[in-house]
């Protein structure tokens, strides 16, 4: 009964998960996803994603990748995920389709690295914009560094 | 005319939005939004917002993803703005900044391409290649063959790339010498950055690709290295003796106990390792090994010694694409300490002082020289 008025409550509402932070959706079981399968075609604004990119939005996902460098180092509670190690300075610029907008969970922090870091959490596949700005297309929430 | 004017005020304020985005050092997802409206827009509109905009913030107040798009807003302000960023030493940016400038294609910066090619940053140096190809300098063709035995691969196969654009194929082997890079730093292999870029180019002007795969381990690669070895050989039968002593692939079986990784978008890379028998091995594509004597080592170890007693599970100073690794062995595997700028604990200096001594005494002046210069980026303030 619980469940079924939890259910009820979050189709109800259809809010931003970062809207309510204190709740956390929790899929049934997390899932593997390949970094490299969500930037695999061309983006162009606008258009709709393909299916084999959708079909992750709303799973609980574990994903490996490289954390985009930025100008602080330790307690990091967002940041990009990206899927090579060479996108940052050294190689090519990476597109909207490239990145993961990670934020983790409350009280949770991560220290830059250059190793590969894998991370758990909420994923959510959404065109969002500010204004005429695009913010991104791949989400995760409430997540956690797990290596 | 009121309508005109303030439709020409909400632009103005567009444009200063859109460099202000494109220059966003944490929201790298709007640089490229930003840089793709500048260029729609087009160098005659922009120009001088960009201008006022690096006089108001400075020059590192750029962003790479921009920096690199000024080479696609060709106009005289844009050239000569990227002029002095090419000239500003402490710019971030600098080697994009070259690039930009050789995508203007502008004769009136050849004698900037043309002293360049000596620019002790090799992606400057390959940035100017690239300069001087864009504006048809066959004069400097035989400077540019020196460069096929420079010592970093991007410098050598650009040279081989501009020399073949000018008609003259001297330089293939060193790009067919290329397929066989293996080397490995550590965990990343970077011999596939130069096998894959080698590659791209071959199987364009061989018109096929011989079933070789970069990213495939070096026995699947062997049949589509032999077809392309025959290929060359057709029309260069001693490639082999024309590839320059910096260029040729070496093999590298060394167990290494240490190393020691600086990257720098500002001032670009310096690598050594120490091998288990007691050589200082210096670069990554291009290894020089030289053997420490009893005394030296027993100094390196020293110091090395402080560096692994600070706690590494943490990284050191700014974010960003400067950093100097430091690869410490912890049983069966090493472990990494990550200093970014203005970050190194005191205990390190006596180790970064060693090596300094140990560069200059074993490489010479400029190496050490080089070393001393990048690796001041990571220094405690006091």
């Amino acid at each position: 009964m619980r469940r079924w008025l939890w259910v009820l409550l979050v189709a109800g509402c259809g809010k931003d998960p970062e809207a309510s932070p204190g709740v956390a959706p929790a899929p049934a079981r997390t899932e593997d996803l390949p970094l490299p399968a969500l930037g695999g075609f061309e983006y162009k604004e606008k258009m709709s994603l393909p299916e084999f990119v959708t079909k992750w939005s709303g799973k609980r996902v574990r994903a490996t990748g490289f954390m985009n460098p930025t100008t602080q180092a330790r307690n990091l509670t967002t940041f990009f995920l990206v899927k090579d190690r060479a996108s940052c300075c050294f190689g090519k610029r990476p597109q909207i389709n490239h990145y993961v907008e990670v934020k983790l969970k409350a009280g949770a922090a991560a220290s830059y690295t250059t190793d590969p870091v894998t991370v758990e959490g909420n994923f959510t596949v959404e065109d969002r914009w500010d204004g005429d700005w695009q913010l991104g297309l791949y989400w995760m929430d409430h997540a956690e560094v797990v290596k | 005319m009121i309508l005109a004017a303030l439709l020409l005020v909400q632009d103005a304020a567009k444009i200063a939005q859109e460099i202000e985005y494109a220059n966003a050092k944490d929201k790298p997802q709007f640089q490229l939004q930003a840089v793709k409206r500048l260029k729609d827009r087009g160098a005659a509109q922009v120009a001088d917002a960009v201008v006022e905009y690096v006089k108001k913030n400075g020059h590192n107040s750029l962003s790479l993803a921009f920096t690199e798009a000024l080479g696609f807003l060709k106009d005289d302000r844009i050239g000569r703005l990227l002029h002095e960023l090419v000239s500003d030493k402490a710019f971030f940016w600098r080697p994009a900044a070259m690039r930009a400038l050789a995508e203007h294609g502008d004769r009136k910066y050849l004698e900037e391409f043309r002293a360049g090619l000596s620019d002790r940053l090799w992606a400057c140096r390959a940035a100017t290649i690239v300069g001087l190809e864009k504006v048809g300098d066959r004069e400097s063709i035989p400077k540019i063959r020196e460069l096929l035995g420079d010592e970093a691969y991007e410098v050598r196969a650009q040279a081989a790339k501009t020399l073949h654009a000018f008609g003259d194929d001297s330089g293939l082997p060193v790009l067919i010498e290329a397929l066989r890079s293996n080397t490995v730093w550590f965990d990343i292999d970077y011999g596939q950055i130069a096998r894959e870029d080698a590659w791209n180019f071959l199987k364009k002007i061989a018109g096929d690709d011989f079933g070789y795969k970069p990213w495939e381990s070096a026995e699947e690669r062997a049949p589509g290295l032999a077809k392309f070895e025959a290929w060359i050989a057709k029309t260069i039968p001693d490639w082999r003796k024309r590839v320059p002593e910096k260029a040729r692939v070496r093999v590298e079986r060394a167990e290494y106990v240490f190393g020691y990784e600086l990257r720098s978008c500002q001032r670009g890379d310096f690598f050594f390792r120490i091998d288990g028998e007691g050589n200082f091995v210096l670069g990554y594509f291009t290894l020089e090994k030289v053997k420490l004597t009893e005394g030296e080592l027993k100094d390196l170890n020293a110091a090395l010694d402080k560096v692994k007693a600070v706690e590494r599970a943490l990284p050191y100073g700014q974010g960003g694409c400067d950093f100097e690794q430091y690869y410490l062995r912890a049983g069966g595997r090493f472990e990494k300490l990550w200093i970014g700028l203005k970050g190194r604990p005191l205990e390190v200096e006596p180790f970064v002082k060693v090596v300094h001594g140990l560069v200059k005494a074993k490489f010479g002046e400029k190496a050490a020289q080089d070393f001393r210069e990048s690796s001041l980026l990571f220094r405690a303030e006091e």
